[in-house]
């Protein structure tokens, strides 16, 4: 195993063609991209970054064949540290499919992982969803928002750097040794802070 | 939908590869030789070769096993190995279906042609098997060589019948390898959708075990990753987040790095020993393992389908009642409701039920189940079988339940029943197919619902669609309340609704107990036992289907007239035929079959009409598109009501067209008619 301080598992969720695996080959860009996405019905991808001078390494995870779930259940995602949800802002079908995905993550609520929603393709003019309302859901939901655009790296890089350094400090509020970092107890939240949490627009 | 097999399938095989294994001056497996030359799957063929030889392994014997590969639409598409230790190459077909004895069979012929003298004949061989027709259920597909030497059968499976030892290879091999607390445990892991990794030094053993872990699951499917062998270039797989059932063979295992894999329940296939971090067994409700266990230790019965219906039998107390939690409003799909299912089974195990509302596997099942009363698509399975089986035998609150649901259902489709002949509404063809689904009481339903053709639906009563799945007390109070609203100047209609709902009251009282109604009421139904099945062999009223009690006593009860017709049309028999179906049914139970006991166990099997088939098929019928065109006949067979199969053949006087459905009352009535009459006149 190479070498690294904490080790942290994404799993990306949104509709077909909303551009999950866009954006983790943007950030990802060369770095290790498997793509057995088509013969194993799930792709992942591994990028290690620098936080505040300690390596963190993150694996980030996208199944195929999501449409055939009417939502995510917690089954899904409980080994996750974070979850993104993804929809795209010139869509509005799959801005409407959020509630779906959402539905079973929101009823059994007592085991979350960071959430965060991001609106994909705003380098598209035809917006169909305007920024704040995809906030407002956001924080309706209690999650995390940003608008990317995969195709021109807009936000991509930003988005995983703040999971990344949330999950740490999250990971550091608990105490977690660096012996470990498999062991981090993923599954539970420190108070979160929206605003801290940025939209770019 | 929930089932990762497709069913679109046309060709029993899609491609079969040669794959040359590693070797000092190739260190990486590649494909020698392909058929269909054009078949052009790049990125599914390049794996192939890692699939086939996964990693090092004992190669000293003749080994057969499967791995499996997901598309994008997350359908399996299976990889059948045979690996020879003369051989320095594999072969292994690919294929959308799941029949491993059958590709094991054909893997073996391919081999036989490859080192025999005719290798020459491989590919026509190929072509021919290729190009075959896939068999119909039960029946065989058969390629003879040109001097018409049999070369390679393949059995169709039949249709829902369930994996059987030790017919079925994986499953025998799961159940020798594994004892039964450690089923029961990866049963339960898998319930509670665990990231779960078997281990074993042979790949076959490997492939078996995953593959029914998954099998017994039955009817709910594995809905993540899935790799019954793991090859080394994916060991990284072992660290997804999400659920996954993997086999990872065992050299592959010990040079695991255990501490990167979280929590992980782990089953030595090869030493039969399991590590779990999770309390999963202990989750699940103790009745329901003690008795599972208990079946899977009742040595006696394990030959045949027993070890499958054990856990079938598990799963239908565990989920069953998904059925009472199904809501039906008139115009509206069906849906399902959370808290009604969670009610649906006692305190106990009510926990247990919040949590499979969590799981992937449960949600994919229950949309599947919906999509097909949705799309109309009626579904008679060994489970539903199994779940009338067990309401029949338990608590008959659920079962009139179930029955207070469905007839609204009938009802709710019977005035929208002449658009189903022209477009196929779905709504209504769930109401028929729902009538379908009764089993054997198509009849009664059917004229039932021609006979109100023009009777108006000014009231719909939803209300009973929505209530049956509430606490048994509260709702009984209403309709115990409408009841005594009933006068004899009630319409036709509000006749109807008042019989049912009398029926309704009279059981949930009889259930709970308490019986402040006349007690004729209560006769009313020990009566109308007697006369519905007076001439049958009334030993053992279970081995009538709930369906069948439910409805005719729900028809009977809603008026005369459609007494009198029903009886008419209805032969005697009829209930002996339902009786017959059942038992066919019950000779492969986990109580009295043994497959020991008839040397002639193949045989027997005639096809298509299997121990265990369903009373019809779910599939779409291939002449749907013709629907228009159809008489009553024709849309009566194609939703499955085959009047030809009914006993009543063999009466001409009773045998009637549909066309004389709507026509009552029939001239030649049974002899017993009158007596029910009286019964009847005595409830009035």
């Amino acid at each position: 195993m190479e070498d690294y301080k904490f080790l942290f598992k994404v799993v990306l969720v949104g509709n077909a063609g909303v551009g999950k695996t866009c954006l983790v080959r943007r950030f990802t860009q060369g770095m290790f991209p498997p793509g057995q996405g088509a013969t194993i019905g799930v792709d992942f991808m591994i990028k290690t970054i620098e936080i505040d001078n300690e390596k963190v390494k993150l694996q980030i995870w996208d199944t195929a064949g999501q449409e055939r779930f009417r939502s995510i259940t917690q089954s899904y995602y409980r080994s996750a540290h974070a979850l993104i949800l993804i929809y795209d802002i010139t869509s509005q079908p799959t801005f409407d499919c959020l509630n779906d995905w959402l539905r079973e993550i929101d009823e059994y609520a007592n085991n979350r992982v960071l959430r965060v929603l991001v609106g994909n393709k705003i380098d598209k003019e035809d917006r169909e969803i305007p920024s704040h309302v995809g906030q407002d859901f956001a924080q309706r939901h209690d999650m995390r928002y940003l608008e990317t655009s995969a195709k021109q790296a807009d936000n991509v890089e930003k988005l995983f750097v703040q999971i990344a350094s949330e999950l740490m400090e999250q990971a550091k509020s608990k105490g977690i040794s660096s012996d470990s970092p498999q062991s981090l107890p993923f599954n539970t939240r420190t108070s979160k802070s929206i605003n801290d949490y940025c939209c770019n627009r | 939908m929930g089932s990762r097999i497709r069913n679109d399938v046309v060709r029993l095989f899609e491609c079969f590869c040669e794959v040359a294994g590693p070797s000092k001056e190739n260190t990486v497996p590649w494909i020698l030789q392909k058929f269909p030359e054009h078949y052009k799957k790049d990125e599914l063929l390049e794996t192939v070769p890692n699939f086939a030889y996964p990693c090092d392994f004992d190669r000293t014997m003749i080994q057969h096993y499967s791995f499996v590969l997901t598309n994008a639409e997350s359908k399996w598409i299976f990889g059948f190995c045979r690996h020879d230790p003369k051989s320095e190459t594999a072969l292994v077909v690919l294929s959308y279906l799941p029949w491993h004895e059958s590709f094991y069979k054909l893997l073996n012929c391919i081999s036989n042609l490859t080192n025999s003298n005719n290798s020459k004949d491989l590919w026509p061989f190929l072509e021919s098997v290729y190009n075959s027709k896939l068999p119909i259920k039960g029946l065989d597909l058969k390629i003879n060589s040109d001097s018409g030497e049999e070369l390679f059968v393949c059995q169709s499976p039949i249709q829902f019948q369930l994996p059987s030892i030790p017919e079925n290879r994986n499953l025998t091999e799961y159940y020798s390898a594994v004892d039964c607390q450690n089923m029961i445990i990866i049963f339960a892991s898998m319930l509670f959708e665990r990231r779960i990794i078997f281990t074993s030094k042979k790949l076959y053993r490997l492939s078996a075990c995953v593959q029914s872990a998954n099998a017994v699951l039955y009817p709910m499917n594995w809905q993540h990753i899935f790799i019954p062998v793991l090859p080394q270039s994916l060991i990284d797989y072992l660290l997804a987040p999400m659920p996954y059932l993997i086999g990872l063979p065992h050299s592959l295992f010990q040079s695991l790095q255990r501490n990167d894999l979280g929590d992980v329940v782990i089953l030595d296939a090869d030493n039969n020993t399991i590590e779990t971090p999770f309390d999963d067994l202990e989750n699940l409700p103790t009745d329901v393992v003690s008795t599972l266990r208990r079946q899977l230790r009742n040595k006696g019965t394990l030959l045949g389908d027993g070890v499958s219906r054990a856990f079938l039998r598990a799963l239908v107390k565990l989920i069953g009642g998904y059925r009472d939690a199904l809501k039906f409003h008139q115009g509206e799909r069906i849906t399902f409701n959370k808290e009604a299912f969670i009610e649906s089974r006692s305190a106990n195990m009510q926990p247990f039920l919040k949590k499979m509302l969590e799981l992937q596997i449960f949600q994919q099942f229950i949309e599947e189940r919906l999509e097909m009363l949705n799309a109309g698509l009626g579904f008679s399975d060994e489970f539903e079988m199994e779940v009338c089986n067990y309401h029949e035998k338990s608590s008959n609150r659920l079962k009139h339940q179930y029955k207070d649901w469905t007839f609204t259902m009938k009802r709710e489709g019977t005035a929208l029943f002449k658009t189903v002949k022209n477009v196929a509404n779905p709504t209504v063809r769930n109401a028929v197919k729902t009538v379908k689904e009764r089993g054997r009481d198509f009849r009664l339903a059917y004229k039932d619902i021609r006979s109100k053709f023009n009777a108006p639906n000014k009231n719909p009563r939803t209300k009973i669609g929505t209530h049956p799945n509430s606490a048994p007390n509260s709702p009984s109070m209403q309709k115990r309340q409408s009841w005594s609203h009933t006068t004899a100047s009630a319409s036709y209609r509000k006749e109807t609704a008042n019989g049912l709902q009398k029926l309704t009251t009279s059981q949930n009282f009889k259930d709970s107990s308490i019986s402040p109604l006349p007690q004729i009421n209560l006769n009313l139904m020990e009566d109308l036992k007697e006369v519905i099945f007076r001439n049958c062999d009334n030993d053992d009223p279970r081995k009538y289907t709930s369906s069948w009690n439910d409805s005719v006593k729900s028809n009977f009860i809603i008026n005369d007239d459609l007494i009198n017709s029903s009886f008419g049309s209805m032969p005697i028999e009829s209930p002996m035929e339902t009786k017959d179906l059942i038992r066919l049914d019950s000779t492969s139970s986990i109580d009295d079959f043994d497959p020991l006991n008839s040397p002639t166990n193949s045989d027997r099997l005639v096809p298509g009409v299997g121990l265990s088939n369903p009373l019809y098929q779910y599939f779409v019928p291939l002449n749907k598109t013709q629907l228009e065109t159809k008489n009553n006949n024709d849309l009566l067979n194609e939703y499955g009501l085959n009047f030809d199969l009914l006993s009543c053949s063999d009466q001409p006087g009773t045998s009637m067209s549909p066309s004389q459905l709507p026509v009552p009352p029939l001239p030649q009535l049974p002899p017993k008619p009158p007596n029910f009459k009286s019964n009847w006149t005595k409830f009035e």
